[in-house]
């Protein structure tokens, strides 16, 4: 086995990893930190998404959303897959873990109100997973990650298609569609910039960019997911704070980052900045969703006893 | 699995082979042949192939300028019904020709597994997903 240093060199060099007698420790640790993280968002998208494709307005609608659903669960399932081939237990994943110990971002910890809500999900969260993930696919260093997310890309961008297409109507259906719009990016927006994590100078190091299991940093995401998601909300005419700055040629977003959010009314307090560890804390202690999604997902095996 | 594709006792010989859909498309003028080129490019939502490789599309005749594309669906509540429908129209109302697009859906034949070329079933076998 090399030293951590030169291994980490080889895999920026392009080296490739295959099974656990390949990796080291350090490796080991972050790349399941990452594919729990993966794992638990796919899998709480589902409950999170479920009340609301019931609510879908149409029967075309409804099957799409069933269908995102079905997905998000298969792409939890790989997660877990993986998890599996570095020792992990799946079942005991799923099933036998509390609420809290999930780990999954912070936007499937809230409560889906309206059908708005429901695809602005599919328009922001998703894009969030398809930045996220189509890094992964493109450039880590862990191969049988990166031939599961072949099939996953894909599927995100039929979730994404879907969430933008029921944007555009809502926003151009009648002036209280359009306001139920603003009234999801209004709170989603700002969860969505939040989803990619510590800004870059807050962190000491990244292992997992040292081991390439990502390929680009926190920022570079953000930055992604902002100029993919900006141009639709100029489009729709919707409010978000965040705008392109020509002269610092990125997005730049309109308040001090990172601010309080008040869950319970999913309001964000945008004059009251706070700091990266209250943020942190906010995450860790769950959002109001939370139990209720776990248990949505764990009640099935009780019922059925599997 | 839709019990549509469970039927497939009934079906003719020739739809069970790919050579179905590689038989309509070689039958038709250079116009429609065209338009059938046109929807080879359009990718199917959830498989990276398009809905011509996927064997979704039946059939295209053109008359006078209005265009009637015969279709089916891998399964009776395809997720993407209404996008695929959109997709159709807008490739199709765009070219040159064309003045009106009708989508007939049709399950007979019923759509089968069998109706993939042996290239496509290996294009879809490599993204990770099983037959």
């Amino acid at each position: 086995m090399p030293s951590e240093k030169q291994f980490k060199q080889e895999l920026q060099n392009g080296r490739m990893i295959e099974s656990t007698e390949e990796m080291t420790d350090g490796y080991k640790k972050a790349l399941k930190q990452i594919l729990l993280v993966s794992g638990d968002t796919e899998l709480m998208s589902a409950p999170a998404y479920y009340d609301q494709s019931l609510n879908a307005p149409s029967l075309d609608a409804r099957a799409s959303c069933i269908s995102v659903i079905q997905d998000e669960l298969g792409h939890g399932h790989i997660a877990y897959r993986l998890l599996e081939d570095l020792g992990e237990d799946r079942e005991e994943l799923i099933y036998e873990r509390e609420p809290h110990e999930f780990r999954n971002t912070y936007g499937f910890d809230q409560h889906i109100d309206n059908f708005a809500e429901l695809v602005t999900a599919h328009g922001m969260f998703d894009r969030a997973g398809i930045v996220l993930l189509g890094d992964i696919h493109e450039n880590t260093s862990y191969a049988p990650w990166k031939r599961a997310l072949t099939k996953v890309s894909k599927e995100e961008q039929f979730h994404l298609r879907h969430g933008e297409t029921w944007m555009r109507r809502l926003a151009n259906n009648s002036e209280k569609t359009k306001q139920q719009l603003q009234g999801a990016v209004d709170w989603m927006f700002p969860i969505g910039v939040e989803w990619f994590g510590m800004p870059d100078d807050k962190k000491k190091h990244d292992d997992q960019l040292e081991y390439r299991i990502k390929g680009k940093s926190n920022d570079e995401l953000r930055q992604d997911w902002l100029s993919r998601t900006m141009p639709l909300m100029n489009e729709l005419d919707l409010d978000v704070p965040a705008h392109y700055d020509e002269d610092a040629d990125e997005y730049v977003l309109e308040y001090d980052f990172p601010v309080a959010f008040d869950a319970a009314n999913k309001e964000w307090r945008f004059d009251e900045p706070i700091s990266w560890s209250d943020t942190i804390d906010r995450w860790r202690d769950r959002g109001p969703a939370n139990e209720k999604y776990v248990n949505l997902i764990q009640s099935g095996t009780l019922e059925v006893e599997v | 699995m839709s019990s549509a594709q469970r039927n497939g006792d009934e079906l003719t010989d020739i739809s069970q082979t790919s050579e179905f859909v590689e038989g309509r498309r070689a039958d038709t003028t250079p116009f429609e042949r065209e338009l059938w080129d046109v929807l080879d490019e359009i990718p199917d939502p959830h498989i990276p192939v398009s809905l011509v490789e996927m064997a979704m599309i039946y059939d295209v005749t053109e008359n006078d300028g209005h265009v009637t594309v015969e279709m089916s669906f891998p399964c009776m509540g395809c997720p993407a019904y209404d996008m695929i429908h959109n997709d159709v129209r807008s490739c199709l109302t765009v070219v040159d020709g064309v003045d009106e697009v009708d989508i007939d859906v049709v399950w007979d034949p019923v759509w089968s597994k069998d109706m993939l070329t042996e290239s496509v079933r290996k294009k879809i076998r490599e993204a990770g997903i099983s037959l």
